[in-house]
């Protein structure tokens, strides 16, 4: 396939996400909605810390755990987001079939879809970050942000999400009205697994192992690290930047692999089974 | 890129097509194609007639690569529907009748637009040919109305539209017409007919339930039941194969204890039957064989207690062919009765 013709196809499945996420309210109320969103995740986040700690919310901790649920709107938006555009274009637009038998190619629908939720998730995220630095006083210097590791990290990061992302809208075609429990479930499996509101030295050991195997504990601690100067785990603390950096990018080449390859056996499985087309909520 | 395709292959073909849903909690395995032969030439308007359940849309779907087949082989193209998925899709077009879908926040003119961009269409190529199907759907006055304020008439002619978006090499129709108004069914049967005729080397597989539409449009048809061909031909020939002798309808009005079956005629090889339950009658349709008078066999009728409350004779017609051929009518309810 041509550059153009990949870029334009793409273009017009962004194009398209747009027109989803954003024209189902009039535009006072999306923005209003895109703002609110992320303050009051973020306000739980700091409700909840408080009743545990105290009203110590300038400790290092809280900080790290603010800025890795911010970061966490790319979870939530993107990644989850590319189940829900199956399961959306499927059982309530009926179009999966129009879409797959066209020859754009899901891999490029689901990446042109997932564009506009790359861009929410970036706002959703500026804004938390933004209300913790004005309001919630959780800052971090200037000048000792080490920006080359960080947009490594950051890139890295967006790669993982999208593959994950792909993997997850593969189980979505398999999967029939359990498509919601499932995405609801990944979010919150990601939260609790990979660190974002408690070090995952807490977790059991199994858990643990389980956790370092996704590739979203290790951006939440390299953007700790490399934004405010330390980490949240203690036994992540005794990797070299270059050691955890390494280990960042090995997890998310496993998980690009693993995505790419299970995505083709869930897309194959689903068109044995029929799904693509099938409604199965009713 | 895109592979050049082989241009003597046929636009369609499938050998021994095989397609057996498997049901959870031990219930029998549904057998929806049973080893499905086809060849469809390119430029043909090809027609699939069978009843609901008789295999026609799992087809579709196997050759639009949306299902795999069990066993078989079908090539679309001259490409392999499940090794060469990509190249089918390139070429194809798709439009299933009787559905709602569309994405209600997109207008009727943006839904097609996007779809002519999936399909790689430039926007030079795209524009005029979207301004010329809104017209042949007749949806020019609500371009720019969304989806989800049109009627499921206007959704299934913004659907068929963009079915033709892409200009496809092999268009798919399955049941296109379905719901729709008799006048807008009949714009777009005869838009499809130019289509075909206007482009080289364009072909459309046609799925219906309509006799009429079939016998109109189609260069050749397949009847097709409980998964298997029973027969393929022009609706010329298939016609042919059930001519000599008269097609007669009765309605009959039966009587208590008496069974409204044709078996004992003399010379009657298979009858179909339709209750009005309204009128409590019965339409019997039978050939009567050259050679035999319609005054006998009324008079046997008689002998056994039916009044016969109407008589007509008409020419052969395609569902005479079908029912000769499948042993009913296409309404699902309608059994043999001889």
């Amino acid at each position: 396939m041509a550059v153009s013709t990949f870029f334009q196809r793409w273009r017009s499945a962004a194009w398209l996400g747009w027109q989803v996420e954003s024209n189902w309210a009039d535009p006072a109320l999306f923005t209003l909605y895109i703002v609110a969103r992320p303050l009051a995740v973020a306000a739980m986040l700091v409700a909840m810390y408080w009743a545990v700690r105290g009203r110590a919310v300038h400790e290092a901790a809280f900080a790290g755990f603010y800025v890795a649920n911010a970061f966490h709107a790319y979870a939530n938006t993107v990644l989850v987001g590319m189940g829900w555009v199956v399961f959306e274009e499927r059982e309530e637009f009926e179009t999966l079939k129009y879409v797959y038998t066209s020859p754009i190619g899901m891999f490029t629908y689901l990446f042109g879809r997932s564009m506009v939720r790359f861009t929410l998730a970036t706002i959703s995220t500026t804004l938390t970050l933004l209300m913790g630095w004005f309001v919630l006083h959780i800052r971090w210097d200037w000048a000792l942000v080490r920006w080359a590791p960080l947009l490594v990290t950051l890139a890295i990061g967006g790669v993982a999400i999208v593959f994950s992302g792909l993997l997850l809208a593969g189980a979505c075609m398999v999967m029939t009205r359990a498509a919601v429990t499932t995405l609801e479930g990944v979010t919150l499996a990601l939260y609790l697994l990979c660190g974002v509101i408690f070090p995952v030295d807490l977790l059991p050991v199994p858990l643990q192992w389980v956790s370092y195997a996704l590739p979203f504990t290790w951006w939440y601690e390299a953007i700790r690290r490399f934004l405010l100067g330390a980490g949240a785990s203690q036994r992540l603390a005794a990797l070299t930047d270059m050691q955890l950096l390494g280990a960042f990018a090995l997890v998310t080449l496993v998980t690009v692999i693993v995505s790419r390859f299970g995505y083709e056996r869930l897309e194959h499985r689903a068109r044995a089974l029929g799904r693509l087309d099938q409604t199965t909520l009713y | 890129m895109s592979r050049t395709p082989d241009a003597s292959a046929p636009a369609v073909e499938t050998r021994a097509l095989r397609r057996v849903f498997k049901t959870s909690r031990g219930a029998p395995e549904t057998v929806a194609l049973a080893g499905v032969d086809l060849r469809i030439e390119r430029g043909e308007v090809f027609g699939l007639l069978g009843p609901n359940g008789a295999g026609k849309t799992t087809c579709i779907k196997i050759l639009n690569t949306l299902l795999f087949p069990s066993t078989g082989e079908a090539r679309v193209a001259g490409f392999d529907v499940v090794k060469d998925a990509r190249e089918v899709r390139e070429r194809i077009g798709l439009v299933s009748g009787g559905e709602n879908s569309g994405y209600g926040i997109l207008t009727i003119r943006e839904c097609l637009w996007m779809f002519s961009q999936f399909y790689g269409v430039s926007d030079r190529i795209a524009k005029p040919r979207i301004d010329e199907l809104i017209r042949v759907v007749d949806l020019q006055a609500i371009q720019h109305t969304r989806i989800n304020r049109l009627s499921t008439g206007q959704r299934q002619r913004m659907n068929f539209a963009r079915g033709f978006v892409s200009d496809p090499e092999i268009l798919f129709l399955d049941e296109p017409t379905l719901g729709m108004d008799v006048n807008a069914a009949r714009l777009l049967r005869e838009y499809v007919l130019r289509w075909v005729r206007e482009r080289a080397g364009r072909t459309v597989l046609l799925t219906t339930h309509y006799m009429a539409e079939a016998d109109q449009m189609c260069d050749r048809i397949a009847i097709i039941d409980r998964g298997q061909v029973l027969a393929c031909d022009t609706p010329a020939a298939l016609r042919r194969s059930v001519q000599g002798g008269q097609h007669v309808e009765l309605e009959v009005l039966p009587r208590e204890g008496v069974s409204p079956s044709l078996d004992e005629l003399d010379g009657v090889a298979l009858a179909w039957g339709a209750p009005h339950p309204e009128r409590g009658t019965l339409t019997l349709k039978f050939r009567l064989p050259e050679g035999q008078t319609l005054g006998e066999s009324l008079r046997q009728l008689e002998q056994r207690g039916l009044a016969v409350q109407g008589v007509s004779t008409r020419e052969t017609s395609l569902e005479d062919a079908f029912i000769r051929i499948v042993g009913r009518g296409l309404d699902d309810a309608a059994e043999p009765v001889a």
